[in-house]
């Protein structure tokens, strides 16, 4: 009884859903449904009457309006789903649309922690990829009431016959649907099992074909290597499948012998009903249509049932979890305003910040205290893993800490408000992303336009002759897949429009992730100039892996396994003979006269 | 497009769906026996039933004789169950034979790919093919669809030649209705591709925007520059002013143009009706016969779409087809092996490039112009230049996987390209700079085509910095790399990829060791360690090694300096440094200054 109603809820649920979406398309699906259930009944009537006529008096004028009839509405319904195609393809796509943006609001407001979780993102795509669930009303409901209105009408058809044919048929149709049911599960398991051969399958012949493997494979032979693991994965597939195969045939015989006795059963009792003269010819082939679809559309009565139980129920349950976990728990709390504040000094305080990512073991940041004053450039070092560039996502808030306290001129950053507070940052993440627009738009942002900033912030980073060679200057798109005109921008050259858009937020923070692509000396050098001229006087993170960068900072702050280890001047660290001594010697050691052996 | 064209088009395209079924026959002769009779079973099959069904109508419109009815009656339902039983039984053997063809001809398009010459791999067409290839069951469409086209052909043959006795007269209303659909067909063909080249770039957009959103280092960007708002409005707007108003017109204007045709084909089935009773009133055509002969018609009509659309099916997937024996046909030839006869002592080698030069195919630009130099035995070279020198370029001609456009490079004093190609990799141990591992185990990963030796194993480990790693893996040596083949698989570090594939070259064994930009995802501390195991690590092999940071070019006994294409300086470092205005020299002193306080 509880699940009965639990599963009520959920159905309740998907309709709700559905309504907020759109109320217009439950009057549509609506005409609809009246329209297709009625569809095959009136297709069966009007022959049974042509062939009624033909077998009785035959009267040549009757037939011909008969005939007429049937024409006219073949023309009817062709016309009805010709346009009522247009309308419900309208519908349908606009639905999309607004259902897409509801969804969207959760992958951007989500805390961004979540948002990089795995498992949040897995469930994430069965909620949102799956486009029938999120389509119920359209197709699963829409299927659902046609079959039972189409039903109801065949059952009572066929009862005019005599009632116990219906028992007869439902004895059939039960007994196939349990050899379906049957076979459903074994199919079921079957792909549960096989799902692993199409993963190697897939695996192994990419990697014969693509074109990145490609030196791989004809420097180090690997063609036969490849080839054999492909032949054992077949030889382990055949024998399953097989199996499967074989395991269907039986339950194919057996629906054949059942069909056998089925047929005879049916046949030859209409056949004596006409024979007797208690039906018509016309009547004969009613009966005989009526009783061919009965079955189709029961089990599919059944098979929707089905489906609407057990998809709904697990849909809706992973809907549910998922918008729970992507209810916005960080930004809600930022409730301080600083607009009103006008701080002209910006400083960073990182007070015993702790930090380990939701459902681990391990804190990848420990009792971390550093602060950075006004104007002050730190570099941080440290090595991969050692918890970099959770340090700056927290100081973005893309994660809150776990334990400790980040403060922004003495405030809790956690409690200020969301968008206020990032407007004092311009970031660029070592994967920062630009988007397929143009030149300016990926600049700007949707901030206010002003040229003569977007030609500042083209000359400091350094693209001012790149721009110079485009016939569109600022309004060229930087790729080519949406506009012809695009240019494609090099790795460098995008990595400086993304230190454009920096400067132009002109933020008093400035928060640099270096680049670890292996750039050629001219490259490099040209990178720290341009990062000098972004930065300006500004109070500037700088996360370094080439440790001749922090020439240009004033601190200097090592990390290694979560901990911050040395901090101090270039010079103090290098007296220490710490940790970071002994990086900067290793790597400067090459750059002096001598060769060390 | 000429006419001509078009014709050799078609014809080429028959050819090579013929070549690719013969292909298929070789690698799994049984499938033919089986498939032909099933689609011979399954074609006819319904209209067995329809014609019992005749006798039975007859029976009872004419002699009314109960008992023969039901002997009708048990005749037809015993021929259906033995039709299904023949039909399961062939299409048991039938779904076996064709899942294991499919998955031979994937691996024979595999191999054939693995083993054509690398630079064939950029072309076009050969992208084409791959894209297609690994977009789905190619393979099985195209099977499906000669099986279609197949039972197409037969079934319109067949019912024509049981209804022409009877009634012509339908026969040219089908055939002419048939006329009027190619007709519509043909003028409606530049529809098609039209639409798509005007949606699909609009779809792609909103696509995009869509996979924006959902993006997590999108995600990063949108959060940190509050650009929520921003990157929904685009969506919205993208999709409903630009997506579906066009999909819209799309939708209208094809079905605007199909209406004569499809129009048409509705009405098929009322003029049967009509030419059907005609002859049943007016020429005492059995009433069974008029069922029987009305879904024969329809039958016939079927059979002809199937033809028409299972061709244009083919058609779609010929791109496919001509690509699959393009790459057939290239695999089977030998490729650039001259003679092929030289061979290659294993021992110590020299190399020469004379007069080298070299620019990819279809395009304008030399990347190499007329390198010349020596290597001899032992000797380790590096070579640097900015990105875009050529330095890359150059290992890929010495590995063969490109041939010089002119010029020769020769070992031990042989060219090149007079040794076999799998002799030849055989000299050479490379770690590209997108090098790529497997997801095999450690082990495999190493050790590939080689025998396995323990010793050998456990020394390139030790060489490459992985011992302890390797140590502190549960499984050890057989751990497996990523997680498709196993979820216990490990995700190694960018790092220890690094250190992976080096190993691997190392095991090898090779005469000549290439190690491009090894050290680029590898911290300082364990850069240093490769640096300094450099001369261990090449062990008196030849060595070339490619890096933009100068400090490797302290280990090696020569330095190449590449500078738009050209070998701009040669010698040891010491030498280089002293050319006044070098080009080493500048770049080194670029570097250098950064570190040295």
């Amino acid at each position: 009884m509880k699940k009965l109603r639990f599963i009520f809820s959920n159905i309740l649920f998907t309709f709700r859903y559905s309504w907020k979406i759109s109320k217009l398309n439950f009057l549509l699906v609506a005409i609809n449904i009246a329209v297709s259930s009625m569809k095959p009944f009136i297709l069966l009537y009007i022959p049974k009457f042509i062939i009624d006529e033909l077998t009785s008096t035959r009267r040549w004028q009757v037939v011909l309006w008969q005939i007429a009839l049937y024409i006219g509405v073949l023309i009817f319904f062709f016309l009805f789903d010709m346009f009522w195609g247009r309308i419900l393809e309208r519908t349908k796509a606009g639905n999309n649309v607004k259902n897409h943006l509801l969804y969207a609001n959760h992958f951007l407001g989500m805390d961004y922690e979540k948002f990089e979780d795995s498992t949040v993102r897995d469930l994430q795509e069965r909620v949102v990829g799956n486009v029938q669930a999120n389509n119920f009303v359209w197709n699963d409901y829409y299927n659902l009431t046609v079959n039972l209105l189409q039903f109801a009408g065949y059952t009572y058809i066929i009862s005019t016959v005599h009632p116990l044919i219906i028992l007869f048929i439902l004895l059939i149709t039960a007994l196939n649907l349990i050899i379906g049911y049957r076979r459903e599960k074994i199919g079921y398991q079957y792909q549960v099992d096989t799902a692993q051969y199409g993963r190697k399958f897939n695996y192994l012949f990419d990697r014969m074909i693509n074109f990145e493997f490609g030196k791989e494979i004809r420097i180090n032979n690997v063609s036969q290597w490849l080839r054999k693991k492909f032949l054992k994965v077949l030889g382990d597939y055949t024998s399953v499948y097989n199996k499967n195969q074989n395991r269907h045939m039986k339950f194919n015989v057996l629906s054949a012998f059942i069909t056998f006795v089925q047929t005879i059963v049916l046949y030859g009792y209409c056949a004596y009903k006409t024979i007797v003269g208690d039906i018509t010819v016309g009547n004969f082939s009613v009966f005989l249509g009526a009783i061919h679809n009965f079955s189709d559309t029961l089990r599919g009565v059944i098979d929707q049932l089905e489906h609407l139980f057990v998809y709904v129920t697990r849909f809706v349950a992973d809907y549910k979890q998922y918008t729970e976990i992507a209810t916005p728990r960080h930004a809600e709390k930022g409730t301080v305003d600083i607009e009103t504040k006008n701080f002209k000094q910006h400083e960073i305080e990182f007070v015993n910040v702790s930090f380990q990512y939701p459902n681990t073991e391990n804190f990848v940041l420990k009792n971390v205290s550093i602060k950075i004053t006004q104007g002050e450039r730190l570099a941080i070092v440290g090595y991969n893993g050692a918890g970099k560039t959770t340090f700056i996502k927290l100081l973005c808030r893309l994660y809150e800490p776990t334990e400790g306290v980040i403060l922004y001129n003495g405030i809790d950053i956690s409690t200020i408000n969301y968008a206020q507070y990032t407007e004092r940052l311009s970031v660029v993440f070592q994967d920062y992303k630009l988007f397929a627009f143009s030149v300016w738009e990926n600049i700007t942002l949707g901030r206010k336009y002003s040229e003569a900033k977007i030609m500042e912030a083209i000359e400091k980073s350094g693209l001012e002759a790149k721009i110079k060679s485009l016939e569109k200057g600022t309004e060229t798109a930087i790729s080519r897949d949406f506009d012809a005109d695009g240019i494609e921008f090099s790795g460098g050259e995008s990595q400086k429009l993304a230190c454009a858009k920096a400067y132009y937020k002109d933020a008093p923070i400035v928060i640099l992730d270096e680049p670890t692509a292996a750039l050629d000396p001219v490259a490099e050098n040209e990178l720290y100039t341009r990062f000098n001229n972004i930065i300006g006087e500004k109070t500037t993170l700088y996360i370094s892996h080439r440790l001749a960068s922090v020439k240009f900072c004033d601190k200097v702050a090592v990390f290694a396994d979560g901990r911050l280890t040395e901090y101090g001047t270039h010079q103090d660290l290098m007296q220490r003979q710490g940790l970071y001594a002994d990086m900067y010697k290793k790597q400067a050691q090459f750059y002096m006269e001598e060769v060390p052996v | 497009m000429t006419k001509d064209k078009k014709k050799n088009d078609r014809f080429r395209l028959l050819s090579n769906c013929w070549f690719m079924l013969r292909i298929a026959f070789s690698v799994n002769k049984m499938l033919f026996f089986v498939k032909l009779p099933l689609i011979i079973l399954t074609t006819f099959y319904p209209f067995l039933s329809a014609y019992f069904f005749k006798n039975i109508l007859n029976e009872i419109t004419t002699s009314g004789d109960w008992n023969r009815v039901l002997w009708n009656v048990i005749v037809m339902a015993s021929v259906i169950l033995f039709a299904e039983l023949l039909i399961g039984l062939f299409s048991l053997a039938d779904n076996k034979l064709t899942e294991k063809t499919v998955h031979l001809m994937k691996l024979t398009l595999g191999t054939a790919i693995m083993k054509i010459p690398y630079a064939e791999l950029e072309k076009p067409e050969i992208r084409d093919l791959i894209a297609l290839a690994q977009n789905g069951n190619t393979f099985l469409q195209i099977i499906n669809n000669v099986t279609l086209l197949v039972s197409g052909v037969v079934k319109t043959v067949g019912l024509f030649s049981l209804i022409v006795t009877v009634q012509p007269f339908i026969l040219m209303v089908v055939i002419l209705i048939f006329i009027l659909q190619i007709v519509v067909e043909k003028r409606n063909q530049p529809l098609w591709t039209k639409w798509r080249s005007l949606l699909a770039p609009i779809r792609r957009k909103g696509d995009y925007y869509a996979g924006t959103m959902k993006d997590l280092a999108f995600g990063k960007e949108i959060r940190v520059n509050n650009l929520q708002e921003y990157i929904k409005d685009k969506y919205e707007n993208q999709e409903m002013d630009e997506y579906i108003p066009t999909n819209m017109k799309r939708l209208r204007n094809i079905q605007n143009r199909y209406f004569p045709s499809n129009f048409s084909v509705m009405l098929q089935e009322g003029i049967a009706y009509l030419f059907l009773a005609y002859e049943v009133v007016f020429r005492n055509m059995l009433i069974g016969d008029f069922t029987f002969y009305l879904s024969i018609v329809s039958g016939f009509s079927e059979g002809i779409r199937a033809v028409k659309g299972s061709y244009w099916l083919l058609g779609r997937n010929g791109a496919f087809a001509n690509e699959f024996r393009y790459c057939i046909e290239l695999s089977g030839q030998e490729h650039g092996d001259g003679s092929g006869q030289a061979v290659i002592e294993k021992g110590d080698i020299t190399i020469e490039f004379i007069n080298v030069s070299f620019k990819y195919p279809n395009t304008e630009r030399m990347i190499l112009k007329n390198i010349s130099f020596t290597l001899l035995p032992g000797e380790t070279l590096s070579i640097v230049g900015l990105n875009g020198a050529g330095k890359t370029t150059l290992v890929k001609l010495l590995c063969r996987l490109y041939e010089p456009t002119s010029g020769e490079i020769r070992i031990n004093h042989v060219p090149i390209k007079d040794i076999k190609f799998c002799e030849y990799a055989k000299l050479i141990g490379a770690v590209f700079q997108d090098f790529k591992l497997f997801s095999f185990s450690v082990r495999e990963n190493i050790v590939m085509e080689n025998t396995e030796n323990m010793d050998r194993l456990r020394r390139c480990i030790d060489k490459s910095g992985l011992k302890s790693k390797v140590a502190s893996l549960p499984q050890g040596l057989d751990t497996m790399v990523y997680k498709e083949f196993d979820e216990n698989g490990i995700e190694f570090s960018g790092g220890e990829n690094q250190k992976l594939a080096i190993a691997r070259a190392l095991y090898k064994d090779a005469a000549l060791i290439i190690l491009d930009e090894p050290t680029a995802a590898l911290d300082p501390i364990a850069e240093y360690e490769i640096y300094r195991r450099f001369q261990e690590l090449t062990e008196g092999k030849l060595a070339i090694y490619i890096s933009h940071r100068l400090s490797s070019t302290r280990f090696t006994d020569k330095i190449a300096v590449l500078s738009d294409g050209r070998l701009a300086e040669y010698g040891k470092h010491a030498e280089l440094m002293e050319i006044d205005n070098g080009i080493y020299k500048s770049m080194f002193e670029m570097q250098a200054h950064n570190y040295i306080a």
